[in-house]
């Protein structure tokens, strides 16, 4: 419904609208944003359009919806008012980190765990959704979004940091640490990592850590405390910029951010010293890169888009296959629209250099990568994945991971109804971006702007989401659903980010109906604690239970945790029994000696060892076959299960894996005290060291092994 | 020339050059902390980010975001390569590597500099004629070439 207005003492006339708001299309210059709103008079009723008065002061608290970086109209003088805001959801963040380091400092001084992870997610809500409320309101300028979309970003790797504030603590960590190690002793690639062989094999993340601490003579750790924390910047200013260029505009890019973060792997996995969290932010650097300069006609634009796309290959394979898969579609699709061809090319040429050189590091490299990705990871998955669609398998009970506390009702509730907040705002917000990447949108905002082939990609992405939550019903698949999200989220945020920007945006419906600024307000409200919502979801779908805070300084079961004596006893291997010794451990022990004891750990093989109440035959083949020197005892085993996800003591594949409900007999660890083949060499707290090397060589065989099985061990 | 380039560059060229001393004689900690730090997160990447765009301005923020991501996938390739070759990935061959090629990235970013500042004073056909400040905006541009001081615009 057109309507023709008159504005008082121009005497000229402009056109309006129904609904918000008035944007630069409509403009006559792309700087110059229209701010003609209707007077509605008190009692509610609009009179006849001829009688409205138009007031252009309005409105102008938001400069424009649009907000495209060039165009957008920005006020340059110093706001008071908008500085204090910012101030506060500032000290708000503080707050919520605060309140995360109390948590912390419970748990690990042994308080109640429920009250602490309680605190936590306080915690999490005050530096959220602040944040979420501000840089989804509307009168809020562009630069203030991105600079709150930023610290949002780094105060969530603070909440990391707090946890593990003196050196590493996850699994990854410690493979990377290895890495860093390897090329720190021997100033070359490749070298030996136990831990994940093929982590080696790419090299980026350690190359560069190594590189700092080279320069700087910081230690391995706070290196990689920079490394991760520089990615983390990378990462949030790139997926704002895309964002925005996709959907255009800020508010959408804004809840596209908000929505990146939450999920599940945003808190802890991407933030720990791994490769993934290095290649992910580069591999999104490659795309606001290529985005923001496929105009250019410089020659060295090219050479540096390669430098950083070669940075990806050698850092990680699966962001490596993303980043390619990603320019391939993006090419394509603009092929299919018809864009200009100059500038289709820059994206296709950089499609096919970063598909070539991925494939070509995968193939001809790191060869023990395509093993480990599709022998162990991926095919498994695929596999059980399928077998459950067929009705052949029974899907895994969630939350069930881990011998641990049982998670509490609300914990479990909070992720299911995370899930299903994005999968029923899925549609409607999907329908939205067909509307707006297809023209085919009413509201004037996102006309006349072609089909918008970043929205096109962000849409096929965001359609994965429903599919990717399938493998999580198995064993099996449970890792690979959480880490497709790093991935997948960034589609789902900009198609979710445009739902929330136009339920954020203040509008008017109706001209009969008084205009009542505060829905505008409870409608972000809504929206933040939508999102806030799905961030404390993911958050519980990412970590156990027992794993989300740190573990008590004197843990009563089996620990998760590496624990001081580990390696204290781990620093006395290497003093005492030199570098890469084969050592059989297990997977929590190993971590810290691979790292602080740089020992050769045996880990998933060596449960036969372990396992067994006799020093058996089976025990000696395992340790002569896995040509085991030395056997590190944990006594806290027999203290409690093991409260990993997978629920296992040494690897996937032993007896009892994910059905421990008490833990193992201290009978199998006895053993080897009472055979007169193996010698304990070091004994402090719980933790023994034993010398097999006589059993390894073959020249003592145990009495137990001779009577049960002579000719099987001769053999 | 623009003088805030200028003096970028010279900044550069000062943090790489101290780096290569540092890389042969010691210095304080903190010093060799913050160039270590600023060589691998800051300066390669704000070096060719001049030499790629020698005039055109970029926002700040995205000169800030770029100098950060080109630093860290050229470090990255950098000591992935040094580590892949004979001489191996220490103190020595990054620092050198890093702040030479920097130096020489540098130094190609103040050449072309200058050649697309004398190549714009070339080409530059405005009139010599001063005209009120605030008619500069307006007069600035195609229009005013076509026209020169006539004003017939």
């Amino acid at each position: 419904v057109r309507v023709q207005s008159r504005t008082p003492g121009q005497g000229d006339t402009s056109t309006f609208r129904k609904g918000w708001p008035p944007t630069s299309s409509r403009a006559s210059s792309p700087d110059r944003v229209s701010t003609i709103r209707p007077f509605v008079p008190q009692d509610g009723l609009a009179r006849l359009p001829q009688a409205l008065i138009i007031h252009h002061e309005e409105y102008s608290t938001e400069p424009s919806q649009i907000s495209h970086p060039k165009t957008s109209k920005t006020p340059s003088r110093f706001n008071f008012q908008r500085t204090r805001v910012t101030a506060l959801v500032v000290l708000y963040m503080v707050v919520g980190l605060t309140l995360v380091a109390v948590a912390d400092q419970t748990s690990v001084r042994g308080g109640n765990y429920n009250e602490a992870v309680i605190l936590f997610f306080a915690g999490l809500i005050a530096m959220f959704f602040p944040t979420a409320v501000r840089v989804l309101a509307p009168d809020v300028i562009r630069q203030e979004r991105f600079t709150l979309i930023i610290l949002l970003g780094l105060a969530l790797y603070a909440v990391k940091i707090i946890g593990s504030p003196s050196s590493f603590t996850f699994i990854d960590e410690y493979i990377h640490l290895r890495n860093t190690q390897n090329i720190l002793d021997t100033h070359h690639l490749f070298g030996l990592n136990p831990l994940l062989p093929t982590a080696a094999y790419y090299p980026g993340v350690a190359a560069v850590c190594a590189s700092l601490v080279d320069l700087t003579g910081l230690s391995p750790f706070v290196s990689g405390l920079l490394i991760i924390g520089a990615s983390r910047l990378i990462i949030s200013a790139c997926l704002f910029l895309i964002a925005e260029k996709a959907t255009k505009s800020s508010v959408a890019a804004a809840g596209a951010s908000l929505l990146y973060a939450a999920n599940p792997m945003f808190l802890f996995w991407s933030s720990s010293f791994s490769y993934e969290d290095l290649a992910l932010p580069l591999a999104a650097f490659v795309i606001w890169w290529i985005a923001r300069t496929r105009g250019e006609t410089d020659r060295l634009i090219p050479i540096i888009t390669i430098i950083v796309i070669a940075a990806v290959a050698v850092t990680h394979h699966i962001a490596a296959f993303a980043l390619s898969a990603l320019l391939g579609v993006w090419w394509l699709t603009e092929r299919l629209f018809r864009r200009s061809n100059a500038r289709r090319r820059i994206v296709g040429t950089m499609a096919l250099v970063s598909g070539s050189t991925s494939l070509i590091w995968f193939f001809f490299v790191a060869r023990p990568a395509v093993s480990y990705l599709f022998g162990e990871n991926i095919l498994p998955a695929l596999q059980q994945t399928a077998a459950l669609i067929s009705g052949h398998a029974k899907p895994r009970h969630l939350y069930s991971g881990g011998g641990g506390p049982a998670a509490p009702e609300w914990y479990m509730l909070a992720g299911f109804a995370a899930v299903a907040l994005i999968v029923f705002t899925l549609p409607p917000a999907l329908y939205r971006a067909w509307s707006i990447a297809f023209q085919r949108d009413e509201s004037s905002l996102y006309r006349n702007r072609g089909v918008n082939v970043a929205l096109i990609i962000a849409m096929v992405v965001a359609a994965a989401f429903p599919v990717s939550q399938l493998p999580r019903l198995t064993t099996q698949g449970g890792a690979i659903s959480a880490r497709s999200s790093e991935y997948l989220f960034t589609g789902l945020g900009c198609v979710l980010g445009l739902l929330a920007e136009k339920a954020a945006r203040p509008r008017r419906t109706r001209l009969r109906r008084p205009y009542f600024r505060a829905w505008a307000w409870i409608r972000t409200l809504v929206i933040a604690a939508v999102i806030t919502v799905i961030l404390l979801g993911e958050a519980t779908i990412a970590s156990s239970y027992t794993e989300l805070l740190p573990e008590s300084s004197n843990p009563t079961g089996y620990p998760w945790m590496v624990q001081p004596d580990v390696i204290q006893a781990s620093e006395w291997a290497r003093e005492h029994l030199g570098f890469n010794q084969p050592i059989a451990v297990g997977i929590v022990d190993s971590q810290a000696l691979a790292t602080y004891g740089e020992q050769d750990t045996i880990t998933a093989s060596a449960w036969p060892i372990f396992l067994s109440n006799t020093m058996n035959s089976v025990v000696v083949n395992t340790i002569i076959t896995n040509k085991v020197r030395y056997v590190f005892v944990d006594w806290r085993m027999i203290d409690g299960v093991p409260t990993n996800p997978g629920n296992y003591y040494f690897s996937p594949w032993e007896p009892q894996s994910g059905k421990y409900t008490k833990p193992i007999p201290a009978v199998m660890l006895r053993k080897f005290a009472t055979t007169d083949c193996s010698r304990l060499i070091y004994s402090f707290g719980s933790i023994q060291i034993f010398d097999v090397t006589r059993i390894e060589n073959g020249s003592c065989i145990p009495r137990t092994a001779r009577t049960a099985h002579s000719g099987q061990v001769a053999s | 020339m623009n003088t805030r380039h200028q003096r970028t560059l010279v900044g550069i060229l000062f943090v790489a050059a101290m780096t290569l001393v540092a890389a042969f004689i010691a210095v304080p900690e903190v010093f060799r902390i913050i160039l270590g730090i600023s060589m691998v997160f800051f300066i390669p990447g704000l070096a060719i980010m001049h030499a790629a765009f020698p005039s055109k301005e970029l926002a700040p923020t995205e000169r800030l975001l770029a100098s950060l991501g080109i630093s860290l996938g050229a470090t990255v390739c950098t000591a992935v390569l040094l580590a892949a070759l004979p001489v191996g990935l220490t103190r020595d061959s990054i620092s050198i590597t890093l702040a030479g090629s920097t130096i020489i990235v540098s130094s190609y970013a103040w050449f072309r500099m200058r050649f697309t500042a004398t190549r714009k004073r070339n080409l530059d056909v405005r009139p010599k004629v001063s005209y009120a400040r605030s008619e500069r905006k307006i007069t600035h541009g195609r229009l005013q070439r076509f026209c020169g001081d006539l004003r017939l615009y």
